[in-house]
């Protein structure tokens, strides 16, 4: 256990929650050059993953498959154990900007993104809870 | 006595001797008349009747025989009570012509009552007498004409009231025949279209005579064929001795009539009517009065059959009119300015569920706009209104039931006589199945541009990532990036034919790229994945044993992507179980995929293979999907000569199975 150092060197975990397998391949692929480590799920464990890692970011994808992105997040966002856990909505729908404002999201990217938009954003909002 | 008598004679004969008149004188008791030359050369008396006197015996004679018998009954009745003598009558003369004469006299009588004599005047009153008689022929000709007249009123407006053709010209032709004393007529009315005369009415003729009437074409020369051709009334007075006649000599004599008259008939336009002929049994020529009254009457029938022409034939107009408008596809209806319905088809009654009929007219087609259409409706209806602009809008219509149907309404004004717009016209076509296809075409389009959006994204990702790590990653990462790169588009190109059901081959069906592969192969591979994106779902695949089979790889694969994708779709994370089979049966190969999600409704069932359908559930996200993997899924299995299906039930699970021949 090394403080500060080992803290420093310590890989970033985001939260990655999306159904489309492509889309969770693509963005790991560009986040792991940031030295950032993706953990995925369809959007179905969240509460499990967030217990079993330290995340300091959830990439939120609106539309998914049996339900609605922006509903996990209020869902999150009133948790006290999860609330300050940052959440960035991610959709291809037009009005992205109301629902994650709604929502309680701390950002959101439209769809189709530019990689360092993504990037950006997460550099942005990432909280290190290793501190806390 | 005598020389008093004489006297008195005498007397009189001064002043009264103008030829006109004359005395008398008759002593009853001797049974001696006295008279004056006037008198005596009247009555044809001899010489002595002016001074010895005669019998009354001779001057009986000289009266005329009708009168006879009444001169002596009356002057019998005198002498028995009354005081004077008052009678009218003729007498002969010499020359034989007879004169009409006014006897005056008074009866004496003597103490016992009995009648002694009678001296009176004889006056010639033959010209009263003719213009007396003259007064009363002229006086019954008038009555005559004034009854003839009241008839011809009465008739009229009996014909007035009527429509029955046949009723009228039968009375027409009862006038006709009484009026010209016949003893048969006949009323041909003429049919314009077959060019002929049919027997429409007859009075007085037996049924022999009337079918050989009916059946007459060649009536050329007949009586009323002369009348047709020539324009004008024809008239026979004797058959015998009529040449033009002749071959229709036979018939008549056989008919019963010796003479004929037959009038052409024609309306205001001049065009024919018909034929109305009169017959007599004897030889006989109508007077030109009677003709006179005849074309009075057939006036009347004239008249009467034009206006039964024109009901009938506006009748007619008027139902054809009506057709179109009932039969309609459109929905048809008038309104007044205010909304209120002034007319409506039947269509407009059924588009909205009332029965065709009255139902309509105390509806305001306001009532029927739905609320949030409403002013956009009346803003556009009350320019018509002013300016008589017609215009075209599509708004909602309530039904009876309370629901809304989406129509497309033309709207034009009618305009009174000054050029106004009184009230308008409204076409009203149902177009809610046009909208909802629209609807479901732009909620189509929706969604497919979302869904592109997502290998869009992962098309640009890659590109932007490659360029990022050019120089700087091992040409093997590069590849790597690369070809994932191409499974985006790949995946890109796949999600734009299903969008767009584009390949098709010449002949407008789906085009399929044949090749030899192994089926389980290729399900192995789906299920792959398909897992990836869902790794807490369990499927398992037990194969049979298939032969290869020939098939378009690849569209197979999205069959197996579908089927798969939905099953986990549609079943729960936890404990999601899709068990994925196949087997081998004599000539065809079967897969089934089951799951135990949320089943399918029995009503859903028969739908869920359709176009655009997808099931909508408060569970999941609406906009997932486009509601054609399934149909394009059965047309691929279709199209390869196989079958696909499902069995589900409500919160039992699916099993949806698809044959291929092999």
């Amino acid at each position: 256990m090394v403080l500060g150092n080992s803290a420093k060197h310590m890989k970033k975990k985001i939260l990655y929650a999306e159904d489309d397998g492509d889309m969770l391949e693509v963005v790991s692929e560009f986040m792991q050059f940031e030295d950032y480590e993706v953990v995925t799920d369809n959007g179905k464990s969240i509460k499990k993953k967030l217990q079993q890692h330290q995340i300091g970011l959830i990439l939120l994808d609106e539309n998914l498959n049996w339900g609605w992105g922006s509903d996990l997040c209020r869902e999150l966002k009133s948790d006290e154990k999860t609330a300050v856990i940052p959440i960035v909505l991610i959709s291809a729908m037009g009005d992205i900007d109301k629902i994650a404002e709604q929502c309680g999201a701390d950002g959101y990217i439209r769809k189709p993104f530019d990689i360092y938009d993504v990037i950006d954003m997460v550099n942005m909002h990432y909280l290190d809870t290793s501190q806390l | 006595m005598d020389k008093e008598i004489r006297r008195m004679n005498d007397r009189m004969k001064v002043s009264i001797d103008v030829g006109l008149a004359g005395t008398f004188f008759w002593d009853i008791e001797h049974n001696l008349v006295v008279t004056d030359e006037n008198i005596r050369q009247c009555f044809s008396l001899p010489e002595r009747a002016l001074h010895d006197g005669v019998t009354i015996r001779h001057v009986i004679p000289a009266i005329f025989e009708e009168d006879r018998t009444r001169v002596l009954h009356s002057l019998t009745a005198a002498l028995a009570r009354a005081s004077h003598y008052r009678e009218e009558f003729r007498i002969c003369l010499e020359d034989g012509s007879i004169h009409w004469v006014s006897a005056r006299s008074t009866v004496k009588r003597n103490t016992a009552g009995k009648a002694t004599m009678l001296s009176g005047l004889i006056m010639d009153i033959t010209e009263r007498k003719m213009v007396e008689d003259a007064l009363r022929e002229s006086q019954a000709k008038l009555a005559l004409e004034v009854q003839t007249m009241r008839n011809l009123l009465k008739f009229g407006t009996r014909l007035l009231a009527t429509s029955d053709l046949r009723a009228a010209l039968q009375e027409v032709l009862h006038s006709a025949v009484q009026l010209l004393g016949a003893d048969f007529g006949s009323f041909q009315l003429y049919n314009k279209d077959e060019k002929k005369l049919e027997l429409n009415v007859q009075y007085g003729f037996d049924e022999e005579v009337r079918k050989t009437f009916h059946s007459a074409n060649d009536y050329h020369n007949a009586v009323c064929g002369r009348a047709i051709r020539t324009g004008f009334r024809v008239i026979i007075e004797d058959v015998m001795v009529d040449k033009l006649f002749a071959p229709y000599r036979r018939s008549a004599l056989e008919a019963g009539f010796h003479a004929v008259q037959s009038t052409p008939l024609y309306d205001r336009n001049g065009n024919l009517l018909g034929v109305l002929s009169t017959h007599f049994r004897k030889p006989h020529r109508p007077s030109e009065a009677e003709l006179l009254k005849l074309d009075l009457y057939a006036r009347q029938a004239i008249d009467f059959i034009d206006r039964v022409r024109t009901e009938e034939a506006l009748a007619r107009s008027e139902e054809h009119y009506s057709a179109i408008v009932n039969q309609s596809v459109a929905g048809i209806v008038e309104v007044d300015f205010s909304g209120g319905i002034l007319f409506s088809n039947d269509q407009f009654a059924r588009m909205l569920g009332y029965s065709p009929g009255q139902q309509m007219l105390p509806l305001n087609i306001i009532d029927l706009v739905h609320p949030d259409d409403l002013r956009d409706n009346s803003e556009r209806f009350e320019y018509l209104a002013s300016t008589g602009k017609p215009y075209d809008i599509e708004i909602r219509f309530r039904c009876k039931s309370g629901s809304f149907i989406w129509v497309n309404n033309q709207i034009s004004p009618i305009f009174d006589a000054s050029g106004k717009p009184q009230s308008a016209v409204i076409i009203s076509v149902d177009i809610t199945k046009q909208k909802a296809a629209e609807r479901l075409k732009d909620e189509f389009i929706g969604v497919a541009s979302h869904e592109l959006k997502t290998p869009l994204t992962g098309i640009k990702a890659y590109a932007q990532l490659i360029n990022d790590r050019l120089g700087r990653s091992s040409p093997a990462t590069i590849s790597k990036l690369v070809a994932k790169l191409n499974n985006q588009v790949d995946r890109m190109v796949n999600l734009v034919y299903t969008l767009l059901d584009t390949s098709l081959d010449a002949g407008g069906e789906l085009a399929l790229q044949m090749e030899t592969f192994n089926l389980n192969k290729l399900i192995e591979e789906r299920i792959e994945e398909v897992h990836s994106s869902a790794p807490d779902h369990h499927i398992s695949f037990t194969p049979g044993d298939l032969p290869d089979i020939v098939a378009d790889r690849n569209r197979m694969g999205q069959v197996m992507a579908n089927l798969l994708t939905n099953a986990i779709k549609y079943s729960p994370a936890e404990g999601g179980e899709i068990k994925v089979t196949s087997e081998h049966a004599e000539s065809t190969v079967k897969v089934s995929i089951e799951d135990n999600g949320i089943g399918i409704s029995e009503a859903n069932l028969t739908r869920i293979f359709e176009r655009f359908f997808r099931v909508d559930s408060a569970s999941t996200n609406p906009l997932m999907g486009f509601g054609l993997g399934l149909y394009i899924a059965a047309k691929i299995i279709k199209r390869h000569g196989g079958n696909i299906n499902v069995q589900s039930a409500l919160g039992k699970g699916s099993i949806f199975y698809f044959t291929l021949p092999c």
